[in-house]
């Protein structure tokens, strides 16, 4: 995935440039897809289509869009992205209920798949086996314990949970750096 | 920002925060690849017995790495050597030919009580595996000059920093220390992982008449060889 898409999505409307356009906003459909799969819907290609409407409609408004100064992306992708697939749940529900109640854990997982290949997992497991001991036990510990509270975090790592949160933090930077390696 | 990435994963946060937070998302790949990080984590280690679950698979895994490796290199080492320019895909060429950290890891928490020296250790394998080059080139040389360890250990200190100068393109010093690194060890799988690497530092080194002699006298010689090994070796010899 492109760093500089909000960028380069910018730069295509102010210099009027189509093509760089589209290319920005292909690189986001993955932003936009995981965005709806964390909070609105479990199916990952009900979510997809959503976003390539969205996606079709920028691009048919283009000429439109092309040198305003007023316009945000990424609010309005956001924004644009969620109301399109309110809408299609409305559309839908008239016929059949399709869309299951959210569930936490499934869009977690769905979005895992989503965002990671098969070699990419691997790689995951790889930078995780890196850890020493002691951080691999710590963050195995927060993750399979995503409900602990303050007290019980501080009882027992014996450290305040502030510095908690930073050494997780720290670990997972660690890990991101490495993941960073093979994506 | 990071603990409302937190929180979004968890399911903490209402409609409008999570709008919000993805907003933010979008605007800041370094926080996309947080969020992309959390969301890995979060699924692989909520898995029962986990731990266990990656020794298994790591070990399995580079197995299959290193057949696959071989078998690319087999193929085509220009074409690698091309597309080292891409220093990201490089750099992760050289963790996944690191598979001998891992036996050294193993080594040396059998041979070494020492929590500094195996501390020290660690570190340089991060850097090495981060792609911190220079960092893990003066870790390793400073674990080399103040060795007290048997040859066993240092000959694997030499070719683990082989592997650093290797993927800092410093071929010269590269061979120097699988030099060293041979003539310590009397381990024949190590000596085996040496003569790859002399053979790949040679090839990228151009110096295409003396690899090929190189990998006809490993042929004639006593090494246990795979049958993949062999072929490799075979490949550079023809």
């Amino acid at each position: 995935m492109k760093s500089n898409k909000i960028d380069q999505i910018n730069l295509a409307l102010k210099t009027c440039n189509e093509e760089l356009f589209r290319g920005g906003l292909t690189s986001s459909v993955d932003y936009g897809v995981a965005y709806l799969l964390s909070k609105y819907t479990s199916d990952t290609d009900f979510a997809y289509d959503c976003v390539m409407s969205v996606i079709e409609r920028l691009i048919v408004r283009f000429d439109s869009l092309c040198g305003a100064d007023d316009f945000h992306f990424n609010s309005y992708f956001i924004k644009a992205c969620k109301n399109q697939l309110l809408s299609d749940i409305r559309k839908l529900r008239r016929t059949e209920p399709l869309i299951d109640s959210h569930n936490l854990q499934d869009s977690n997982e769905t979005i895992y798949e989503m965002l990671f290949s098969r070699d990419q997992k691997e790689w995951l497991s790889h930078c995780l086996s890196k850890l020493n001991d002691h951080q691999f036990d710590f963050i195995a510990w927060l993750f399979q314990n995503p409900r602990a509270e303050k007290l019980e975090l501080e009882g027992h790592f014996s450290l305040p949970v502030n510095a908690v949160y930073q050494k997780k933090h720290r670990i997972v930077k660690i890990l991101q750096k490495c993941i960073s390696l093979f994506t | 920002m990071y603990p409302l990435v937190d929180d979004l994963i968890k399911g903490r946060l209402n409609e409008q925060e999570v709008d919000q937070v993805w907003t933010e998302i979008l605007n800041n790949p370094e926080l996309f690849a947080y969020y992309r990080t959390q969301i890995g984590l979060t699924v692989e280690l909520s898995k029962s017995g986990y731990k266990r679950q990656v020794k298994k698979s790591i070990s399995k895994w580079w197995y299959a790495v290193a057949a696959a490796a071989l078998l690319v290199i087999s193929v085509g080492l220009y074409l690698f050597s091309a597309s080292a320019q891409n220093e990201k895909e490089f750099q992760a060429f050289i963790a996944f030919n690191a598979y001998d950290l891992e036996s050294f890891d193993a080594y040396r928490s059998n041979k070494s009580d020492d929590s500094t020296f195996n501390s020290k250790i660690t570190q340089a394998t991060t850097s090495l595996l981060l792609g911190e080059i220079e960092n893990a080139i003066n870790m390793y040389s400073t674990l080399i000059e103040n060795s007290i360890f048997e040859n066993e250990v240092n000959a694997l200190l030499y070719f683990n920093r082989s592997l650093v100068y290797f993927a800092n393109k410093d071929y010269e010093m590269s061979f120097s220390d699988l030099k060293k690194a041979l003539s310590l060890t009397k381990d024949e799988t190590l000596k085996n992982k040496i003569v790859y690497q002399k053979l790949k530092v040679l090839v990228a080194q151009e110096k295409f008449k003396e690899a090929r002699s190189y990998a006809i006298k490993c042929l004639q010689s006593n090494l246990t060889l795979t049958k993949s090994q062999r072929a490799y070796i075979k490949s550079i010899a023809e």
